[in-house]
């Protein structure tokens, strides 16, 4: 059996250290620096990694998305991979962001959870990542079932801008505060705790990404070594 | 109107605010917030964990196969040259 050496795995330990390095900053500056909001005091600092988090999630769903083409158009186990992390840090962070938000709705608006156009959206969007992983756990790793799951890694990324628009296009009490019509960030250490925080959890994703993608091309290349095993005959020998 | 406490009081008791429209404090939020984050993390960590544990058993496994088969080789070749050599 060969050693297969990826080119870029010599990337992974300053990538880690660089996103520990901007995780700790991010805690630093939104917790010590970045001001108490005037109006809804300390659970505001929430925000600093709610939206970095959904920021993650779009990560996760573009790599599911991206994967997922690929694979459609020339299936490769590394493209079929890198979909079924992409979903799973989707989903990793859609918790996240569906855990936070409404934590902050409690003190901001009073309750916890409302039929809002982006909180529905997003819900729905979570619940189709879950729904693929779900599919990938039990329906088999066939060519087959691969196709399917990569449909349906499609159909949640087109999900993606509805939520992202949906604030625009129906209201709701979802607020907007960062971007188009939004008041932004009044406190130069706002800006800042927000800043770093969508870099260190990009980052963050990448990493789990990564980490992820490679866990299962190894999974697959194993696959192959204990299917070439059986045709060498050692399975009457062992039990693999 | 609330009565002020007195000096006395504060020095002797601690109350809860009566009457307040505070239902939930942002503090308690925020922590619980934040713990319920690197929850979710770590939590996905340790399933990595697991498919890793998973994948070093199958391998240690087909390790076993292949030394097994490959002693087996070794064997039938021993024999083979045993017979060879035999007048």
């Amino acid at each position: 059996m060969t050693q297969q050496k990826n080119r870029f795995d010599g990337w992974f330990p300053p990538l880690l250290v660089v996103t520990t390095g901007l995780i700790v900053a991010t805690i630093y500056v939104a917790f010590v620096r970045a001001p108490i909001e005037a109006r809804m005091g300390i659970v505001q600092k929430i925000f600093y990694f709610h939206v970095p988090s959904a920021y993650s999630m779009y990560v996760g769903a573009i790599a599911c998305f991206v994967g997922s083409v690929g694979y459609l158009l020339k299936p490769t186990d590394a493209r079929d991979a890198f979909a079924r992390a992409g979903a799973e840090i989707a989903i990793v962070f859609g918790a996240i962001v569906l855990v936070t938000g409404p934590l902050w709705a409690a003190k901001a608006w009073g309750y916890f959870w409302t039929w809002d156009p982006r909180l529905t959206t997003a819900m729905l969007s979570w619940l189709l990542y879950v729904a693929y992983a779900v599919l990938r756990a039990f329906a088999g790793d066939g060519p087959g079932e691969s196709r399917f799951a990569a449909a349906l890694g499609i159909l949640g990324a087109a999900n993606l801008p509805i939520i992202h628009y949906s604030v625009q296009k129906w209201g709701g009490q979802h607020p907007v505060v960062v971007g188009s019509g939004g008041g932004g960030l009044a406190d130069p250490d706002m800006k800042l705790a927000f800043a770093l925080g969508m870099i260190a959890f990009t980052f963050f994703s990448i990493t789990l990404l990564w980490a992820r993608t490679r866990l299962e091309i190894i999974k697959s290349r194993l696959l192959r070594a204990e299917e070439d095993a059986i045709d060498l005959g050692l399975d009457d020998r062992t039990e693999i | 109107m609330e009565s002020q406490p007195t000096q006395e009081s504060r020095s002797t008791e601690f109350a809860p605010v009566e009457g307040g429209t505070e239902q939930y404090k942002g503090g308690t939020l925020l922590v619980a917030a934040y713990v319920l984050l690197w929850l979710v993390l770590m939590g996905y960590l340790f399933m990595l964990w697991r498919k890793q544990r998973a994948l070093g058993r199958r391998l240690s496994d087909l390790e076993a196969a292949m030394d097994r088969a490959a002693a087996a080789a070794g064997e039938s070749s021993a024999k083979a040259r045993e017979t060879a050599n035999q007048p």
